[in-house]
């Protein structure tokens, strides 16, 4: 059986057929379908491909082959829409029967999605990450803060088990001093980028497992930036990367985005049609 | 759906919040938003989530969806938090499923002649316990220590002692080739030490 599969939510003045686009399963086409002014973006796929056994075989693969190609197929078809208009970027699976469910999920939430279309006309999201080389920041702390020279001094006398205790109460203060370290940095970072930006949101930090990276991630953050402000915000950003270059902190930029962060709502859930 | 809604700040009223805390996960960033961001339709949604969420890294993610529970528990407000949702009860399923699956797996490690691996798993959840009570000894010792209670001598020995079993945990570790720190996830918990 075959079903509709959802990719966002925009205006319908765009396309009816996107050719030359195929959907998450490399080969059906995305086509549109419109309740008054607004248009779900959608494509066919195999009902069977997205439940029971099937879904759990594909989900079971520990190389994720089918998850990874199907998750960037949504984003590219998302990426291809989002040209020139304001869309609604949906979660990912995302599967209705009918055609009519997503008519009604259109119709009874009409006036939310206009709203929140509205609000985001000419508008991208930015993902920034901060990294922090915490060891060349802890040597700068250790350097010039009073009372861990004053610890420091006293480690070199004394005997061993003494040292044991001073040894861990200094790993202690260094540890807390570089939280503050790194908090206040984070407001500098947050406040500057904010200046040009309309929203934000946090997102939780990857371990180094993940990045793959030495140094730590200490923000993960998406901004909501106008159009019209995008130079300054990148500037903003140049000049935080110039300036704390030296404290080993790195900027990373990466989009623009669907508005996936800034597009979480409730909204009525439609009629369950058997 | 999750409090997320709360963080984002208009540029208005910022308030910024205590940002640094040792938090982890995500993967590439396309997955990262794809997965868990995104508008959320329900009703006839076909795909489970926290299905997908499970696929990549096991057990750490387990971790960290449950702290997504958790978010989405606190996000949906009081009145409904004594209601578990749809998505709670998948989750918990899953869970079960998990446990029932390292159940199975348990006996099979052994079998298969692994047992270096499983004396592995069961060298590193000693060593983490040992290392949890060293480090309660070690605190409780450092307040003593602040409050005057104990001589030069009772310090000296203390410490010795402390550093000692620091060690010896450090030798077993390279013994039995656990390489990365030692501490146990609790999920909603947060970690052991």
């Amino acid at each position: 059986m075959r079903g509709f599969y959802v990719y966002c939510i925009t205006s319908e003045d765009g396309p009816k057929k996107f050719s030359g686009l195929n959907g998450i399963d490399n080969k059906s086409g995305v086509f549109t379908l419109a309740y008054k002014d607004l248009g779900a973006i959608v494509s066919m796929i195999n009902l069977s491909d997205f439940g029971g056994n099937e879904l759990k075989k594909k989900l079971d693969d520990p190389k994720c082959k089918w998850v990874k190609r199907t998750v960037l197929n949504h984003q590219k078809v998302i990426n291809k829409v989002m040209k020139g208009r304001a869309v609604i970027p949906m979660r990912f699976g995302i599967v209705y029967k009918k055609k009519g469910q997503i008519e009604e999920v259109l119709e009874k939430n009409y006036r939310k999605f206009k709203n929140i279309l509205g609000s985001l006309v000419d508008k991208k999201e930015w993902g920034v990450k901060i990294f922090c080389d915490q060891g060349r920041l802890a040597s700068k702390i250790q350097a010039k803060d009073g009372s861990i020279k004053k610890l420091r001094k006293q480690l070199g006398t004394g005997p061993e088990g003494k040292k044991f205790f001073l040894q861990k109460k200094l790993d202690a203060i260094t540890e807390s001093r570089m939280e503050e370290e790194m908090n206040k940095y984070s407001q500098i970072f947050l406040k500057r980028l904010s200046k040009d930006s309309d929203k934000y949101i946090l997102n939780d930090t990857s371990s180094k497992e993940l990045t793959g990276r030495n140094e730590e991630m200490i923000i993960n953050v998406a901004y909501l930036v106008a159009d019209k402000n995008l130079v300054k915000f990148e500037k903003n950003l140049d000049e935080l990367r110039e300036k704390y270059l030296g404290d080993r902190f790195l900027l990373e930029l990466s989009g623009p985005w669907p508005p996936y962060n800034f597009v979480n709502l409730d909204y009525d859930r439609p009629k369950q049609i058997n | 759906m999750i409090d997320r809604n709360k963080l984002i700040k208009s540029r208005n009223s910022i308030a910024y919040p205590k940002l640094y805390k040792n938090k982890k996960v995500s993967l590439v960033d396309v997955l990262d938003r794809v997965l868990d961001k995104g508008a959320v339709v329900d009703g006839e949604a076909v795909i489970r989530i926290a299905d997908i969420d499970l696929v990549f890294i096991g057990l750490r993610l387990l971790v960290t969806s449950v702290s997504r529970a958790e978010k989405l528990r606190r996000g949906s407000g009081i009145h409904k938090k004594l209601k578990p949702t749809k998505e709670d009860i998948e989750y918990l399923q899953e869970l079960e499923r998990e446990i029932q699956k390292a159940e199975k797996n348990i006996p099979k490690i052994i079998d298969a002649g692994n047992s270096k691996k499983a004396e592995r798993g069961i060298a590193k959840l000693v060593l983490t316990l040992v290392e949890f009570i060293r480090q309660i000894l070690e605190k409780e010792s450092m307040r003593r220590i602040d409050a005057g209670n104990l001589s030069d001598i009772e310090i000296q020995k203390l410490g010795l002692t402390l550093k000692a079993l620091e060690k010896k945990i450090e030798e077993l570790k390279t013994v039995f080739g656990i390489k990365e720190k030692l501490n146990l996830e609790l999920g909603p918990l947060g970690n052991l030490m």
